[in-house]
């Protein structure tokens, strides 16, 4: 990134706060807090320790179900794009499991296995492993039979196969998937603490909203963005250049 | 301890996708390899030389016939593959393409370096393939194909669409890799000079469906290959047959 285009990110976002400033200054109602004040409020809660613990649990479950929904919608997407049979035959559940709203899978699943952590991270995983299998079948479409006809005719292992040959080429799907995951599980993991999780971004939203403390709502979801952003920067984008390095 | 490689085809068939007639690609083909014997495949293209390559190189079992390997396979492995296109792995290093066909560990690094040089690649182990030449490429490709130590050595016009003098290098190399590994080599052409400067004995195909039609020895020694007027004879009085065989094509 060049100097000029970080200067225009930065000046943007300075240009935000400054409406949302002037917008609370005109307003002057406690429902819409200067970014001030709720900075304050993040302040204070951080010093309590409740933002970190918070911010802490919602971003294990966001890791823990979208490490699962990656390897287990990664494997069926695998599958389904190298299998015929395998495609006819699940292609109608994945169909299903796109289109039920995420909000009816939570709940099923808090009726039927209860009000535990395991189901709430299932709960998320099970929404996200669709998207997962759509992009990854996508991938394993598009594998090109130069590469294994090469790895075959000089009997690579299939560990090596797997490895160097097949994941390599699914990489870029896996990085889609990823991309698109991350976000829309971390939006699923608040509902799924809202609706019955004792801790939480999510947990906190609910408590601020029954309150109307427009404030606490403000500081606890632009502190998980803030997470969020840092995940994207300092994590998928530095591993998606990585991967990367061998594209001139 | 001279058993040859036998390839007897009875029949391949390619179904239409669409549910039509099946094509028949190769009618009955039989082709005996002695050990350390350069075979050139000379053919129109399309007629089913890749195809019979594949066969041979177990990628494709759904034909009629049998391949039968000689039962003393000089302790290597059995197959090393030239493609077309280099098809090498454009997220490895040179390098690594090669040390990822080799299972022993411990023989890894000291035989790829000795065929890096052997390829006039010393230089160029740390780089990605998309930074090479197609003729680079090739020769990695080479070199990767010697790495086995194979038994047979497989060869799908592997010097297409290269300029005349880089082609003619590569030949060159590949004779003098070739000459120290000695495997057993089936090259496919369709350019009968290039089968007269490599081949030790030249088997002519037929336009689809392949089958041998004529059979000739290049009875040049190694030795006097450099010799482009013996060369040259040999061309001219194969060209004739060439001509008869496949008609102004």
């Amino acid at each position: 990134m060049g100097a000029a285009p970080l200067l225009l990110r930065i000046a943007s976002i300075i240009l935000l706060l400054g409406f949302w400033q002037l917008g609370s200054s005109l307003w002057n109602n406690s429902l819409l807090p200067s970014p001030i004040e709720v900075l304050a409020v993040a302040r204070a809660e951080w010093a309590a320790g409740a933002l970190s613990q918070h911010l802490g649990a919602t971003l294990r479950r966001v890791i823990v179900s979208f490490t699962v929904a990656m390897l287990i919608g990664g494997a069926i997407g695998l599958l389904m794009g190298r299998s015929k049979t395998a495609d006819q035959l699940l292609d109608p559940w994945l169909i299903f499991f796109l289109n039920i709203p995420a909000l009816v899978i939570i709940i099923l699943f808090y009726v039927w296995f209860g009000l535990g952590e395991i189901t709430a991270v299932l709960a998320i995983a099970v929404n996200k492993i669709p998207n997962v299998i759509v992009t990854l079948r996508e991938g394993a479409r598009t594998l090109n039979r130069d590469y294994t006809e090469m790895a075959r005719s000089f009997d690579l292992s299939s560990r090596k196969m797997l490895l160097h040959i097949i994941l390599p080429q699914l990489l870029p799907f896996f990085m889609v998937a990823a991309r698109s995951g991350i976000s829309l599980i971390w939006k699923i993991v608040l509902v799924v603490e809202l609706l019955g999780r004792g801790d939480g971004v999510g947990f906190q939203l609910h408590l601020y909203f029954q309150l109307f403390d427009v404030s606490g709502i403000l500081a606890y979801s632009i502190s998980f963005i803030l997470v969020m952003l840092a995940i994207e920067y300092a994590v998928l984008q530095p591993l998606e250049q990585r991967t990367n390095r061998w594209r001139q | 301890m001279m058993e040859p490689l036998r390839i007897l085809i009875d029949a391949k068939y390619f179904s239409d996708p669409e549910g039509g007639p099946q094509r028949r690609i190769l009618a009955p083909i039989e082709l005996q390899l002695n050990p350390g014997e350069f075979v050139v495949l000379v053919g129109p293209s399309g007629c089913g030389k890749s195809t019979l390559l594949h066969i041979v190189a177990g990628l494709d079992r759904a034909f009629r016939g049998k391949i039968l390997w000689p039962t003393a396979r000089r302790g290597s492995s059995r197959l090393g593959y030239v493609f077309q296109n280099p098809r090498l792995l454009p997220w490895l290093r040179v390098r690594d393409n090669i040390e990822l066909i080799l299972e022993k560990p411990s023989t890894k690094q000291s035989r790829v370096d000795a065929l890096l040089h052997a390829t006039g690649l010393d230089e160029f182990g740390h780089f990605y393939p998309d930074q090479l030449s197609l003729g680079m490429q090739r020769r990695v490709a080479l070199a990767r194909a010697f790495a086995v130590e194979p038994y047979l050595l497989l060869m799908d016009e592997p010097f297409v669409s290269l300029d005349q003098p880089t082609a003619n290098q590569l030949r060159e190399l590949l004779i003098r890799v070739w000459s120290t590994h000695r495997s057993t080599v089936l090259f496919v052409t369709h350019d009968l000079l290039e089968a007269v400067t490599l081949a030790d004995r030249i088997v002519f195909l037929s336009a689809s469906p392949a089958r041998v039609i004529g059979d000739a020895e290049v009875d040049i020694p190694r030795s006097q290959r450099g010799r482009t007027e013996l060369i040259e004879a040999c061309y001219s009085r194969l060209k004739r047959r060439f001509d008869q065989f496949y008609g102004d094509e």
